[in-house]
């Protein structure tokens, strides 16, 4: 509010409250006036007036109003309602008593309300303060897990592009290299060397479809910031079968065990993604394990999230390399192609369902990749980001 | 001279449709090809194949619209060949009287094991054989007329629901069977659209019947469509286990 309003709102309530306190007053000697004729009694003034006074220092806002009032009372009380009337006197017995006391009931009346009025204004202010600073805080909170994701977004996004180029034309280059071998050279070759020629060309184009599955998803992320999951609730076993299913049919070979919990749980998600983040931390398992061994599958529910752990038996994550494995900073090599794509797919689809994914060694030997999805849908979360 | 089954493929790509006549060839079948959804109606007419391939984009109609005008005159299995993550493709097109679906890529061996569980579930139509009472695959056994059903010998309760959906899906094995069409046929047609009950049904089913529920031998998901329950059981799953 400018100065200038303040100004006109303060003249204002100056007026108001003198011509508030005038009718006050006025309205007590009207009506000691009129009753003084019938009763004679002077006691009923003294009362009346403590009203009038009660009540202007309710209306006003100032406390200087209330006292003046109450002095005003105290000499109208004297001077018009006690023997002698029309006369202001304190020499009668009992009167300076009188007086002193009518005085001091008023101002306490007045002071009591003007305090009364304060702390109502305070604890109305204090309430205004607490809800500015709880949506303040509401704001802060918002805007970090929104500058976080965003950052993880970035990340992935920059470590996304620098994996594809290098990533896709090796197997691109295999396949062509290869296949133009089994054309020009197909007479020279054995059997089982064209057999094994047209097994890598296989090999390497199913490795594309799957990276391109994996671009494609990510890029769905990328329309102008918006997200479009389609999200359902689903049920995790069937989630976790067609995965493994999917998985199989490319390496029929490798053993899978899975764990999840009795319940039948369901979880809202967008299950192709969840099914992809699935198969591509499968993928990852057998190839860089290893070994043979068994990969295993959990599910457990822990509050209201939902955990998912892949592990294998293999030789693990080198330390030094753990802390690279999401940011973009792993070395290429052809070991670990595949890799960054598929990582950061995984990270951009659990992101996008506001869910994290976390790698690790375990205490009894080999890598294990955990993600957790919220079990419940949070209320913006099928929006924006 | 053992008659081939003639397969229709009908297809734009011709690097896909070669490859697929190769295979089918290579394995036995006669093929004849179409490259687009107007020359395919013509040709259906005139050969009258045993089964046809349908890929769902070519470039003059629809592939759902070549599959409904078929339709109008012929019963002849059709399996529709789709690219991934177009679920409500498929499930319209199995609503539309597909037999069975493919996802682009698709392996030569999941293509050629489709391609005889469609034929066989036809020839079981024409035979007339489904009258069977019994379904009766690996250690599951489900008897229609007297409501039981047994696994590894042993019998399992299931509640009403539970033997209306596994019967269900014991009459059509080796079909995918959608969500609306369960549905329809359990709660009857006016059932919610909604498909958690269906669900969570198939959940309770599985925890009955399965060993591992998160990886069945009998009932498989093919989520956002359906479920299949198994034909036969492939010998090496037999033998896996834990």
């Amino acid at each position: 509010m400018s100065t200038k309003c303040m100004k006109i709102w303060e003249e204002h309530n100056v007026t108001c409250s003198i011509l508030s306190m005038a009718v006050a007053l006025g309205a007590a000697w009207a009506i000691c006036s009129m009753i003084l004729p019938h009763t004679r009694i002077d006691n009923d003034a003294p009362i009346v007036f403590t009203l009038a006074v009660a009540v202007i220092s309710r209306v006003t806002k100032r406390m200087i109003y209330g006292i003046v009032a109450s002095l005003a009372g105290a000499i109208a009380v004297n001077y018009f309602f006690t023997y002698p009337y029309a006369y202001f006197t304190l020499k009668i017995e009992g009167y300076t008593i009188d007086f002193v006391c009518f005085l001091a009931v008023s101002i306490l009346i007045n002071l009591l309300t003007y305090q009364l009025r304060g702390e109502t204004a305070r604890a109305v202010r204090q309430e205004r303060e607490n809800y500015a600073l709880y949506q303040r805080n509401l704001e802060l909170e918002e805007k970090r897990s929104a500058a976080e994701i965003a950052m993880a977004k970035e990340k992935m996004h920059s470590n996304l592009l620098r994996a594809v180029s290098h990533d896709l034309r090796t197997p691109l280059t295999t396949i062509a290299g290869t296949s133009s071998v089994l054309m020009q050279k197909s007479d020279s070759l054995s059997a089982e060397e064209r057999t094994r020629l047209a097994a890598n060309i296989h090999e390497e184009s199913l490795w594309l479809c799957q990276m391109v599955e994996n671009l494609l998803s990510v890029t769905r992320f990328q329309n102008d910031g918006k997200v479009t999951l389609k999200k359902q609730d689903e049920l995790v076993e069937e989630v976790l079968e067609e995965s493994v299913t999917k998985f199989k049919r490319r390496f029929p070979d490798q053993e899978v065990h899975i764990r999840i919990p009795d319940q039948v749980l369901m979880v809202p998600m967008d299950a192709m993604l969840i099914e992809q983040v699935l198969i591509n931390l499968l993928e990852n398992a057998v190839r860089h394990a290893g070994v043979k061994a068994p990969i295993e599958v959990s599910v457990k529910q822990r509050k209201d999230k939902i955990w998912f752990s892949v592990r294998d038996h293999g030789r693990g994550i080198a330390p030094e390399d753990l802390p690279k494995l999401f940011d973009g900073s792993l070395h290429q090599t052809d070991s670990s192609r595949g890799l960054r794509i598929g990582l950061s797919t995984c990270m951009a689809i659990l992101l996008a369902h506001r869910g994290m994914l976390m790698a690790g060694n375990h205490p009894d030997g080999g890598a294990e990749f955990r993600f957790w999805l919220p079990m419940k849908e949070s209320s913006e979360s099928n929006e924006e980001r | 001279m053992s008659t081939k089954r003639l397969v229709m493929v009908v297809e734009d790509e011709a690097g896909i449709r070669d490859m697929i006549s190769t295979l089918l060839i290579a394995n036995g079948y006669s093929v004849v090809t179409a490259e687009n959804g107007h020359s395919a109606i013509t040709l259906i007419a005139s050969y009258n194949p045993d089964i046809i391939l349908l890929d769902l984009g070519l470039p003059d109609m629809d592939g759902l619209e070549v599959l409904r005008t078929v339709r109008h005159w012929s019963a002849v299995p059709v399996i529709v060949v789709s690219a991934r993550g177009q679920e409500s493709e498929k499930v319209e097109a199995l609503d539309a009287g597909a037999g069975d679906y493919i996802v682009k890529p698709f392996g030569t061996e999941e293509l050629l094991a489709r391609l005889r569980a469609t034929l066989r579930y036809t020839e079981r139509m024409v035979q007339g054989s489904m009258v069977s009472d019994v379904y009766n695959v690996g250690g599951l056994r489900v008897d229609f007329g007297k409501r039981v059903v047994t696994v590894d010998g042993k019998d399992v309760h299931l509640t009403q629901i539970e033997f209306k959906i596994l019967a269900l899906l014991c009459k059509d094995a080796g079909r995918v069977l959608t969500y609306e069409y369960i549905c329809r046929n359990v709660w009857g047609p006016y059932s919610s659209r909604d498909n958690q009950i269906l669900r969570v049904n198939v959940a309770n089913i599985r925890h009955k019947i399965e060993k591992n529920p998160a990886q069945p031998k009998y009932i498989l998901t093919e989520i956002g469509v359906g479920y299949r329950l198994v034909e036969a059981l492939k010998e090496d799953e037999e033998t896996d286990s834990d």
